[in-house]
């Protein structure tokens, strides 16, 4: 996985989507980017899901704190 | 007896993940009274040897993509949409056409595959080899119309239940290519003289390199009348034919010919 960060990869994966919808786009060119999109979008997921386990923890972290 | 009902053909090229050209032809019919709206095979999606180079996922998007769009629409635009699309199953893609108005989408799933060492879909898509069954007929406006998968034109089976259902208008979506453009003209001239009925045909455009053959889909798109002229003919670039489509026709050529009349008063040939 890239290092970049949850935005940039949504950045990307928009970026690419656009390039998809051109009209003189080969198939070959197309089914490159779809990957690349799809690499980035499920990337993106993994980083979602992290930061969600991460606040979970925090969160129940916090309730252990409070009692 | 009904009005004529207006009927579109788009004479496309695959549209790949861009759809935005259809807003424009889907305005524009509607705007002419066109109550269907028709499409070739692979326009939707790529060619069936493309898709094999494609994940299927990349696919699955493309078709689901464009029959959201389509229901939208047909909504929109209170239009029936007749378009050939390739659907994923568990075991594999499903040629097939949808039939998409305001109520919901209705799938036929093509019954003859082309066969050929060069041309071969039956092997390429899961459709089941199975006893016939009824192909995708409905009523609109008072027209019985009924789709046939153009590979299937070829088949008797398919032309009996024409003459059974009394078809009026026959829509035929298709891929032709090479140099089978009279061919194709002869015989849907023919079938449609024959089974006095309308028939609609709609091609696909563009091109397909297979190693040092190019394959070119040559348009042709065209609306034949019961009696065998061709009403309209769209040539080999990106267009949409709108016409309209008259039952006085088909009663005519009817009664001139006394075809399914001659063949009421007699006992089926077993």
């Amino acid at each position: 996985m890239t290092n970049e960060s949850f935005e940039e990869k949504i950045a990307n994966a928009k970026s690419i989507m656009e390039k998809l919808m051109k009209q003189d786009i080969s198939l070959e060119d197309s089914v490159k980017l779809y990957e690349e999109g799809i690499k980035n979008i499920q990337e993106a997921s993994i980083i979602l899901e992290e930061a969600k386990a991460k606040i979970k923890i925090i969160e129940q972290n916090s309730i252990k704190d409070e009692a | 007896m009904s009005s004529p009902l207006v009927v579109a053909a788009l004479q496309l090229q695959t549209l790949g993940f861009n759809p935005s050209r259809l807003e424009f032809y889907f305005k524009n019919a509607h705007a002419r009274g066109a109550k269907i709206i028709v499409f070739g095979e692979y326009v939707l999606n790529h060619f069936f040897k493309e898709l094999a180079s494609m994940p299927q996922s990349m696919v699955k998007e493309q078709s689901d993509k464009h029959l959201k769009l389509l229901k939208t629409y047909a909504q929109e635009y209170d239009m029936t949409i007749i378009a050939p699309i390739v659907i994923y199953k568990k075991d594999g893609f499903v040629k097939t056409i949808a039939r998409i108005n305001s109520a919901g989408i209705y799938y036929y799933e093509q019954q003859i595959l082309i066969p050929y060492a060069h041309w071969d879909e039956q092997s390429f898509f899961v459709n089941k080899i199975e006893a016939l069954k009824s192909p995708m007929i409905f009523s609109l406006d008072g027209f019985k119309i009924m789709v046939m998968a153009g590979y299937e034109m070829h088949f008797p089976p398919f032309w009996d239940y024409v003459r059974a259902k009394k078809i009026d208008l026959v829509i035929l979506p298709t891929s032709s290519t090479f140099g089978s453009h009279n061919r194709w003209r002869e015989i849907i001239k023919t079938q449609a003289f024959l089974y006095e009925t309308y028939i609609l045909r709609v091609n696909r455009l563009g091109e397909y390199s297979d190693k040092d053959v190019k394959w070119r889909f040559y348009g042709d798109s065209m609306l034949v009348r019961p009696d065998g002229e061709v009403e309209m003919m769209l040539e080999d670039k990106e267009s949409m034919l709108v016409e309209e489509i008259d039952k006085k026709v088909i009663k005519l050529h009817k009664k001139e010919w006394k075809f399914e009349q001659a063949l009421s008063i007699r006992k089926e040939l077993k």
